[in-house]
């Protein structure tokens, strides 16, 4: 059986968007995606790289769960500590690296840069920047705002 | 010990030696993972990082973290879009978005 990562700096590092967890608490009614979500774990596991999720994308994925509660009358106290539960024993897999980038008041004219120069709202340029900062060889994502900065250069998507 | 969720007592994580603990009610149905043995107590399930299990099992186990939906759930285009109401037209015409 192969080994999992050991985190080292020649491990492959993929940058989780939110849609890409999503799916994997909608398995039911995301279907495509949620296979998708799965054959990049497995490929994860087989090559042993690491999958970035972070802050931003955990509030993203807890905003988007709520709400998609709220939309099918779902919300209530028990369905919110599951996906709590249930994200915290995701992320606490191996292959998941929960990480936060480094800071820093420069970064905001860099946000501003990357909204004027590939087409993004705030949410994604912090996005391309964390995905940037934590060093991560591709991008994973299902939505296709993130088109224009792949077309400059500026990001690879997986 | 150390919660992950503040103000709760559902998920724990902690090291035991060289391993790193993590436990679980048993009703969410998760079971084993990558280097994950489980050890059931009561309404808990512990999980072993030390050991290894297979690439199939971790899978098996991310499939558990699925939750039933209603019929009349949104689709995921639908959800995709929740992201960007909270910007409206004058935005995207100052950023010239197509």
């Amino acid at each position: 059986m192969k080994k999992l990562s050991t985190k080292n700096s020649h491990t492959k590092r993929i940058y989780f968007d939110a849609n890409a967890i999503i799916p994997i608490f909608l398995a039911e009614i995301q279907t495509e995606r949620h296979v998708q979500v799965m054959r990049v774990i497995e490929d994860a596991m087989n090559d042993s790289s690491l999958l970035f999720v972070t802050p931003l994308c955990v509030d993203e994925v807890l905003y988007s769960m709520f709400r998609f509660f709220r939309s099918t009358n779902t919300l209530h106290a028990q369905a919110i500590d599951e996906i709590f539960e249930k994200l915290s024993a995701l992320l606490a897999m191996e292959f998941f690296q929960y990480e936060s980038a480094t800071s820093s008041v420069s970064d905001i004219q860099t946000i501003h840069s990357y909204m004027t120069l590939y087409n993004l709202q705030p949410r994604d340029a912090f996005h391309l920047l964390n995905y940037k900062k934590l060093k991560c060889d591709a991008f994973f994502t299902f939505d296709t705002d993130f088109d224009v900065a792949q077309k400059h250069g500026a990001i690879k998507l997986y | 010990m150390k919660n992950t969720l503040h103000g709760e007592n559902r998920v724990k994580t902690f090291t035991l030696g060289t391993s790193v603990v993590v436990v679980l009610p048993k009703r969410l149905g998760v079971k084993a993972g990558v280097e994950y043995s489980v050890v059931e107590k009561n309404d808990t399930i512990v999980f072993n990082k030390q050991k290894q299990s297979s690439h199939a099992q971790v899978l098996q186990s991310i499939q558990g973290f699925a939750i039933s939906v209603p019929k009349s759930a949104p689709t995921a285009k639908e959800m995709d879009g929740w992201m960007n109401e909270r910007f409206d037209e004058d935005y995207e015409k100052t950023f010239n978005k197509k």
